[in-house]
């Protein structure tokens, strides 16, 4: 045989094991493609947010074990694909975005731990056309940059920050001192929206203060110019590891001052650290819905403790959605996935019996959504 | 691809920001840990000229270079009443200082929400118009900015003015009987490396186009100098390999396979042996040529 011979048959042979190879696979995914559906997660799991990043992980793993146990998205098991970014951690953030769409390949991401990470990510997964589901992206998000494929199941804010004023006005606390943590956009976009209502409910602010250091544990300055001020409470966004610090000295230093604060200091490890001290404490917190106390049996059942967070009920909801739209497009990513997320009506969820995305992909939350809550002989009960 | 690009430039970024501090660590012996304020002041005024004002990312860019320059010449004059561990801690005190500005000025920076929709560059005369779209043309333009810091810097280091700067890393008090004026040297080179951070912020500003405090706080300062110790103090291409190496290295991790509910766990403790042993066996850096 001539050596040109042996060429043609060689490129002939190479061709034809290519072609059935392409021919092989698309047999495969006309018959039904078993792979394992790629979704991934990106929360803090180290550094700086890890203490609710870990348990946004949780619940997401939960919802991946339920939907995998109940024979999966048509068919096809989830692969939950998880990576870690700390708040402070930006390039990082960008880093670990390409990775899982561009080398990973997942069909949707739920994450961020808070806004920073997401607002580095954004333009990723819009450019990558990745659906992104947060679990407690503030609405500030958005409104500079309007992205389509990001949704977020987490409360608008600013309601429980008006059930916190309303609980104000009925207990006649006129002037209160509010208290600014420092540190993340979080805590500064809840800040504002206390300030910017507080008018609308008869509530004066009377002093404003900055803890400049994002790192206190010692508002013992801070309490003594409270103190001074004799207001009719303290407003301050707290969460479960600023919660103990400062509700014990602001026991020893103002007394029965109460402390009013949102949902992030209905905190079980806060609880489990300082109760007492918790019952001067005044806090906006999401209803229970029908499927919460069902939830909480099987999270604890899976994990051995309580949800310590909202946020794991909205990261389990993220990816139940995220899980259902799938079904809905047999599997089918990018923007199919995208306009059925955007559709999203009336899901029955564990934070929302009815989460609904409006037009920025945020959940329309209702005005009654949140309730009064305090802590009586260390557990956690309704205000009435 | 994408993600490939995306660690390149990054590489071109921390590569800069390598660069310019060996320039003051390295070659002249002064243990900054600053240099992280001036990579924000530079990602912070682009920030700010091309969201508010609407200003050309190159203009911003030397704009970015001047403010750099001219708070490391006021903090360089503070900082040269200081000698060796004092200087340290003098410098570790500035970084908190600029980062608490970054953090409080709300006016100004928008505090803890910081700054989204930084605009990418773009560039023309004329009618001529170029705006650079995607990563990969990113990506030629941090390169060419690296290059230019690098040959920047071998100048610098080959020069007259290179070799006081090595003389006073060997024995300042030597160098001074000879008639040096060791502080202008020291100075001078402080406010070079300021300025060639601020590009490199600049840079990250426009990439990532979304900055926050929280990308500039001291322990950046610290990632930054154990670059130019892991790559080699006082070699340049050693800065380059170091922050190859430690972009490179978290990067890897990511792929050994590990249960998702210590991978992440186990990656920083792997990481950080990993620097551990390197040091210990290499303790040099990767192409250095003195321990620090």
């Amino acid at each position: 045989m001539t050596k040109t011979a042996k060429i043609i048959i060689g490129v002939v042979v190479i061709v034809l094991i290519a072609w059935l190879g392409y021919f092989y696979k698309k047999q495969a995914t006309q018959m039904g493609n078993t792979e394992p559906i790629k979704i991934g997660s990106i929360f803090a799991l180290t550094g700086l947010g890890a203490s609710q990043g870990e348990q946004e992980l949780k619940g997401v793993q939960l919802a991946v074990k339920e939907i995998n146990e109940a024979g999966g998205i048509s068919g096809r098991q989830i692969e939950l694909i998880s990576e870690d970014v700390s708040l402070d951690k930006l390039n990082v953030a960008g880093s670990v975005a390409h990775k899982l769409v561009d080398i990973d390949k997942v069909m949707a991401i739920v994450g961020t731990t808070w806004d920073e990470p997401a607002q580095a990510i954004l333009p990723i997964i819009e450019a990558a056309k990745v659906p992104m589901v947060g679990q407690n992206q503030t609405r500030a998000l958005k409104k500079d940059n309007p992205f389509n494929y990001f949704f977020s199941t987490w409360y608008d804010n600013e309601v429980g920050v008006r059930e916190l004023l309303s609980y104000a006005q009925k207990m006649r606390l006129k002037k209160v001192v509010i208290v600014r943590p420092i540190g993340a956009g979080f805590y500064q976009y809840v800040s504002d929206k206390i300030s910017s209502n507080a008018k609308e409910f008869g509530v004066e602010i009377i002093e404003d203060i900055n803890l400049n250091n994002p790192t206190v544990n010692d508002f013992r300055t801070d309490l003594a110019k409270i103190k001074i001020k004799k207001p009719d409470a303290v407003i301050i966004v707290l969460n479960g590891f600023t919660g103990c610090p400062f509700l014990k000295q602001a026991g020893e230093i103002i007394g029965n001052v109460p402390v009013l604060s949102t949902e992030g200091s209905g905190d079980y490890y806060a609880l489990s650290q300082c109760s007492k001290s918790m019952e001067n404490l005044y806090f906006s917190y999401p209803k229970e819905t029908s499927e919460y106390a069902s939830f909480v049996e099987r999270y604890d059942k899976a994990f051995g403790a309580s949800p310590s967070t909202p946020s794991v009920m909205t990261a389990y909801d993220a990816l139940k959605i995220i899980a259902k739209s799938l079904e809905s497009t047999n599997g089918e990513g990018g923007e199919k996935l995208q306009k059925v997320l955007a559709q999203t009506k009336s899901y029955k969820g564990v934070s929302l019996n009815d989460i609904s995305f409006d037009e920025l992909g945020f959940v329309a939350t209702p005005l009654d959504a949140f309730e009064m809550r305090t802590v009586k002989d260390g557990k956690f009960v309704k205000i009435r | 691809m994408e993600y490939l690009i995306h660690l390149t430039i990054l590489f071109a970024i921390y590569g800069i920001l390598g660069l310019s501090l060996n320039l003051v660590v390295g070659y002249t012996g002064l243990l900054s840990v600053t240099h992280a304020a001036f990579y924000g002041i530079g990602a912070y005024a682009t920030a700010i000229l091309l969201t508010s004002f609407g200003v050309n990312f190159f203009v911003s860019v030397l704009a970015a270079i001047i403010v750099s320059a001219v708070i490391a010449l006021l903090i360089g004059l503070i900082l040269s009443k200081f000698d060796d561990d004092y200087y340290a801690l003098a410098s570790f005190g500035f970084n908190i200082i600029i980062f608490s500005v970054f953090l409080n000025w709300q006016e100004l920076t928008r505090g803890p929400l910081g700054i989204p929709g930084i605009g990418k560059p773009s560039f023309g005369i004329s009618n001529f118009q170029f705006l650079i779209s995607n990563n990969l043309e990113f990506l030629i333009l941090a390169l060419l900015f690296l290059g230019l810091i690098y040959f920047t810097s071998r100048f610098i280091v080959n020069s007259s003015f290179g070799r006081i700067l090595k003389a006073i890393r060997e024995d300042e008090k030597a160098i001074q009987i000879f008639g040096y004026n060791t502080l202008y040297y020291k100075l001078a080179i402080f406010v070079i490396s300021a300025a060639m951070a601020s590009v490199a912020g600049s840079l990250f500003a426009s990439y990532i186009t979304f900055i926050d405090p929280s990308s500039f706080w001291l322990m950046e300062s610290i990632f930054i100098l154990a670059i130019v110790i892991l790559g080699g103090l006082s070699n340049l291409k050693g800065s380059l390999l170091g922050a190859l190496f430690l972009i490179l290295l978290p990067e890897a991790l990511r792929f050994v396979g590990m249960p998702n509910d210590i991978a992440a766990q186990m990656r920083q403790v792997i990481y950080g042996v990993i620097l551990i042993l390197l040091m210990l066996y290499r303790p040099q850096g990767l192409a250095g040529e003195y321990k620090i």
